[in-house]
């Protein structure tokens, strides 16, 4: 531990953007130093969230195993689809969905919730941003299971494009941040945006290719292709399918998330000093 | 040498009204409703001072503590502060309700960035301070006020902090517990800082050597804690 954690200055005469910019990221860069705490935090938080039922954490397991059987079956004759590989298909993209919309637009309490830890102490904010990150990838984790339990059922195994799975869940990693940052920063000053995004998010579902095929579209097709959230789910979801993704969906995913850093960071600079005031 | 500074502080909260944090208010709402809660503060605390701070409701102590704390930052002036700092300045002690005990004092322990083998030396000593029995594996939703507050007061004091900033809470508890917390409260803090918000004459009395008193959001005294409650209480005297 260094003597310098325990200095603290705040120069409210300071304003330069520069000057925020910098403050914004010695936030972050102390959340990154707090790993101990935010791993344990979204550990603790997230399989808490199950506590005093029966089934514990595995429930998230059955229950997509559930949904997925029954999707599977009914979609893959509605779409003349082999019901294994549509429950596959189901699997891994109603995962990564969850994963994809809880950051898109279930973060705007995210501060609102961590509330009393931010009124008690002086807590870099990015750090329940990771806490946040950190339960939602348990969470696909745990949902993920079901695409590996029914992978082992039906005897898929794995090729070489499922390793591209990695690198594609480092990119949602790295743009989750960002969104999240700016989501949970407006969200605490603006609390309507939270009912505002929530119903978007059954839109977002529907109009980008979870439940169906891309393949299955006839006409119409520039529904998929200009959704950025078919992109994002293209590249995680592809390799585990054992397809390598488009090149056009790591562009689209890689550009949006340079968007997304230099939008959220700023205004993350200009109001963070304005969250707790906004709790 | 731990040390707290403020110069020119001054301190805006905004105002909403309830229907106010909405997107479709924002040109009507912004701006036009913000408190200045504290105005033009300069405070200089040093090493051994034991500061109580007193006002009537409002005036300003509990935002104090929390700018010091860096929970608020200032609108307007500078904050220093020098030392490891606790805080207990906020109703829910900095507890999350749905941990227990233990996980309690191990997430407050990572983040003033002890080692699990600390923790572990640690949690025996802390098990016999609170005194909760079997509801230190509970969750924390399920304790009674006193019993959270003795837990509270045992996760913010468990490092020996340089700097303890405390509002009210401190005097929930009852009487056996009280004693040791009066009895680690003289232990610790000899030589260190304590700021307190209180209302009660015994915690003052026992543990300050200085005192502000606040009014409004300004300092209309700051020196010896017993002129302090002689001019509040003329206060108090002259609204009757």
């Amino acid at each position: 531990m260094n003597k310098q954690q325990f200095q603290y200055i705040y120069d409210a005469n300071r304003r330069g953007v520069l000057h925020r910019l910098q403050v914004a990221a010695s936030d972050v860069v102390e959340a990154v130093r707090l790993y101990r705490l935010w791993i344990h935090l979204s550990w603790r938080g997230e399989i808490g969230s199950t506590n005093r039922t029966y089934l514990g954490y595995s429930w998230n397991i059955f229950a997509t195993m559930a949904q997925v059987i029954i999707l599977g079956y009914v979609y893959g004759s509605l779409f003349s689809e082999n019901p294994s590989t549509m429950m596959l298909y189901l699997s891994a993209g109603l995962s990564f969905w969850t994963f994809i919309t809880t950051v898109f637009f279930n973060s705007f309490n995210i501060f609102i919730n961590y509330r009393s830890f931010i009124l008690a102490r002086d807590t870099p904010l990015p750090m329940l941003i990771f806490c946040s990150i950190g339960g939602d990838f348990i969470l696909l984790i745990a949902k993920l299971m079901s695409f590996a339990i029914l992978s082992v059922i039906f005897l898929v195994p794995p090729n070489a494009n499922t390793l591209l799975v990695i690198p594609g869940v480092a990119v949602l990693a790295v743009m989750a941040f960002p969104v999240k940052l700016f989501c949970a920063t407006l969200g605490t000053r603006f609390r309507d945006l939270q009912f505002a995004f929530q119903p978007l998010s059954l839109a977002a579902f529907l109009i980008t290719p979870v439940l169906w095929h891309r393949k299955f579209l006839e006409t119409g097709s520039w529904v998929s292709e200009y959704n950025p959230f078919t992109h994002i789910l293209e590249i995680v979801r592809a390799p585990l399918l054992g397809e390598s993704p488009e090149p056009a969906s790591y562009y689209v995913v890689l550009s949006l998330s340079v968007v997304v850093w230099s939008i959220a960071i700023p205004v993350y600079a200009r109001y963070r000093n304005r969250v707790a005031v906004w709790l | 040498m731990p040390s707290i500074d403020l110069q020119n502080v001054n301190f805006y909260y905004p105002l909403f009204l309830s229907r106010g944090k909405s997107l479709f208010k924002w040109n009507r709402r912004v701006g036009a409703g913000s408190y200045h809660c504290l105005r033009d503060i300069n405070l200089s605390i040093r090493d051994g001072e034991r500061v109580a701070l007193i006002g009537r409701n409002g005036s300003g102590k509990s935002t104090l503590l929390r700018l010091m704390a860096g929970v608020y930052k200032p609108d307007r002036g500078i904050c220093r502060r020098i030392g490891r700092t606790f805080a207990i300045i906020d109703s829910g002690l900095g507890l999350n309700p749905v941990f227990t005990g233990r996980e309690n004092i191990h997430t407050l322990g990572l983040l003033v960035g002890m080692t699990d083998s600390e923790l572990q030396r640690k949690i025996p000593e802390i098990i016999d301070f609170v005194d909760l029995g079997e509801f230190f594996d509970e969750p924390v939703s399920t304790y009674s006020t006193g019993m959270r507050a003795r837990l509270g007061f045992a996760v913010n004091t468990m490092v020996r902090p340089d700097i303890l900033l405390s509002d009210e809470y401190l005097g929930t508890g009852d009487i056996f517990f009280r004693e040791k917390v009066k009895e680690k409260i003289e232990g610790l803090f000899q030589s260190n800082i304590v700021v307190i918000a209180s209302h009660s004459q015994t915690v003052l009395d026992t543990i300050c050597n200085r005192a502000i008193l606040m009014e409004k959001g300004e300092i209309v005294f700051d020196g010896e804690l017993k002129e302090a409650q002689d001019i509040y209480h003329d206060m108090y005297n002259a609204t009757l």
